[in-house]
């Protein structure tokens, strides 16, 4: 009988558990959209937000998240993949490759504020007369670093999953390794280097902490990548920081509403290429 | 015979390539220090390191300046354990509800919830501690102000959530069927095989996720700097209470404050501060890595 109250008892907490977290999941989502989504509407997303009365639009900070997202892929991809493709595909086990996967680990697990001082100093700083200082391209740097280590692991986790009979049966037919790499490897495990890379874009939308030390604070649409500019992020911790002019509040509610309705939407398109590679 | 050769010359330029690009990420890890280091040099100069350490007055913009981050180091420390006491346990549940209780269906949506608390952005959580949790703190514990260390540290706690879950989770599933079926053929049931058998087989993996947690706590910056109240106020070490129910200011909140209105010797003192900051990181990394050595064999 003991152990049966004992056992019930555990089912009960395994249980609550769980419900805690679907709950504080959906008060987020429901109390942000609740309040946020009436005050979103086409001109909010396409109009332009103004000093003098502290209202507008964030069209400008959507620009600058979208620039911030596609250049620091353009950096980040490229070395990830073929990154991923040396540890995989000619990595032997020696003091060189648990060097470099020290490294990578070692670089997840730095918070993103010191990543941030880092590129404060580095970008921002020492590389002024380059990147312009506060800037998109600053931000981007930084980020594209702060995302590589991850994105190596999961397209190499990708890559583990190609067989080497695959790999043989190219050889066999006198592939060389790199024509095997870019013609059999790499495409097999596609999908899930769009997964990946779809993830990585949800990281880089949703970073505020860097983003705020190395591409600034200016509100203005972005001319180049040497413009500092807002990310939506940055827009919304300065509208909840500052809360200046009568609708800051509003604002602040549809710009989180519109963050969350972008994370959703990635999110779940990632979800949906993953299962489809499981049903294949 | 021609054709062979310049396959091959291509073959070994690719893998010069290659791992070229592997060493960015080193280069980068010791970027990362050496920048840092260098611009945090400049406040030892003046202050000493035990000084700036265990100095309880942070007063960067007086006539004569005092740069101590005890203050902040405390904030960081009682923030993170309040966190973890929170999250772990209701992360370590929901990963056996996940691994072990849950039909697939069900359990590939909690996972997926997971997921998506994983993805929020750390400005939303804070968005939602000031404006929701803040002022259900301030009227259940009847303070003027609800941005304390205790909002801090519940908002922390959803967002250990994700990584204690889904390393935890991985973790039990990895565990071999033959450990779950010795000790059901001994009679014991299936809750008491979830805790006795298979989460002391899993405990590194489920350690590792909680230290993981830990340092995710530790290294928060915005969600934190929206609702932690920001006080430099030393924290009140004789009442532990009352000081988790007023405002502070964390390690990484002082960084974010402060630094684009720094220059000279207050700049050096928050990039210290990060120094600092990575250093706690760069120790619970090497635990880390202990415990899952431990683990493989």
């Amino acid at each position: 009988m003991n152990r049966k109250i004992k056992d019930g008892l555990q089912y009960v907490l395994i249980h609550s558990a769980a419900i805690i977290c679907v709950i504080t999941l959906f008060s987020i989502l429901f109390y942000i959209l609740k309040n946020g989504i009436d005050y979103i509407s086409l001109d909010f997303i396409f109009s332009t937000y103004s000093a003098t009365n502290h209202g507008g639009g964030i069209s400008t900070m959507i620009m600058g998240t979208i620039y911030m997202v596609i250049l620091t892929l353009v950096i980040a991809v490229p070395i990830s993949i073929l990154s991923a493709i040396y540890l995989n595909e000619y990595a032997t086990e020696n003091k060189v490759s648990a060097l470099l996967r020290f490294a990578i680990d070692g670089l997840v697990s730095v918070p993103s504020i010191v990543y941030g001082l880092f590129g404060f100093s580095l970008f921002v700083s020492t590389l002024n007369e380059y990147t312009g200082g506060y800037s998109i391209l600053s931000g981007s740097l930084t980020l594209s670093i702060m995302i590589l280590p991850i994105l190596i692991k999961t397209i190499e986790e990708a890559l583990i999953t190609i067989p080497n009979e695959l790999r043989e049966a190219s050889y066999g037919v006198g592939a060389s390794k790199v024509q095997t790499i870019f013609r059999i490897v790499l495409p097999s495990c596609m999908p899930s280097i769009v997964t990946a890379i779809i993830l990585g874009m949800g990281r880089i939308v949703s970073e505020s902490a860097p983003v705020l030390l190395t591409a600034g604070m200016v509100y203005r649409m972005p001319n180049s990548i040497f413009d500092s500019s807002r990310t939506l992020t940055t827009h919304l911790f300065q509208l909840v920081n500052e809360g200046i002019g009568e609708t800051a509040n509003q604002q602040a509610f549809a710009t989180a509403s519109v963050l969350i309705i972008i994370v959703v939407i990635l999110n779940v398109s990632a979800k949906m290429i993953a299962n489809k590679l499981i049903r294949k | 015979m021609n054709a062979l050769t310049h396959k091959k010359r291509i073959d070994s330029g690719f893998k010069k390539v290659v791992f070229s690009c592997t060493t960015i990420t080193l280069i980068s890890l010791f970027s990362i220090i050496f920048f840092i280091l260098i611009q945090a040099m400049p406040l030892f100069k003046e202050v000493n390191i035990v000084s700036f350490i265990f100095g309880t007055a942070w007063y960067p913009l007086a006539e004569s300046p005092q740069f101590g981050i005890a203050g902040f180091i405390v904030c960081s420390l009682l923030t993170t354990i309040m966190a973890v006491i929170i999250g772990i346990p209701i992360g370590l549940y929901t990963a056996i509800y996940i691994a072990e209780i849950a039909s697939k269906k069900i359990s590939n949506f909690v996972l997926f919830v997971i997921e998506i608390l994983a993805a929020i952005p750390s400005v939303i959580y804070g968005f939602f501690g000031i404006k929701l949790i803040a002022p259900i703190i301030a009227n259940v514990f009847e303070l003027s102000i609800g941005t304390t260390l205790f909002t801090a540290s519940i908002i922390l706690s959803f967002m250990v959530l994700p990584t204690v879950v889904s390393l935890s989770t991985s973790a039990l599933k990895a565990v071999p069927n033959s450990v779950v079926e010795g000790s059901l053929a001994l009679g014991a049931t299936k809750i008491q095989t979830i805790f006795k058998t298979k989460i002391s087989y899993a405990k590194s993996g489920i350690l590792a996720s909680f230290l993981l947690g830990i340092g995710r706590a530790l290294g928060e910056t915005m969600a934190v700097v929206l609702v932690i109240g920001n006080s430099i106020a030393f924290p009140n070490l004789t009442n532990l209470f009352a000081t988790y129910f007023s405002g502070g200011r964390t390690l990484t909140t002082n960084i974010v404050t402060e630094l684009a209105y720094s220059s000279g010797t207050h700049r050096a003192a928050l990039f210290a501060t990060g120094v600092v900051l990575f250093v706690f990181v760069s120790v619970l990394n090497l635990v880390i890595m202990q415990v899952k050595k431990k683990g493989v064999k």
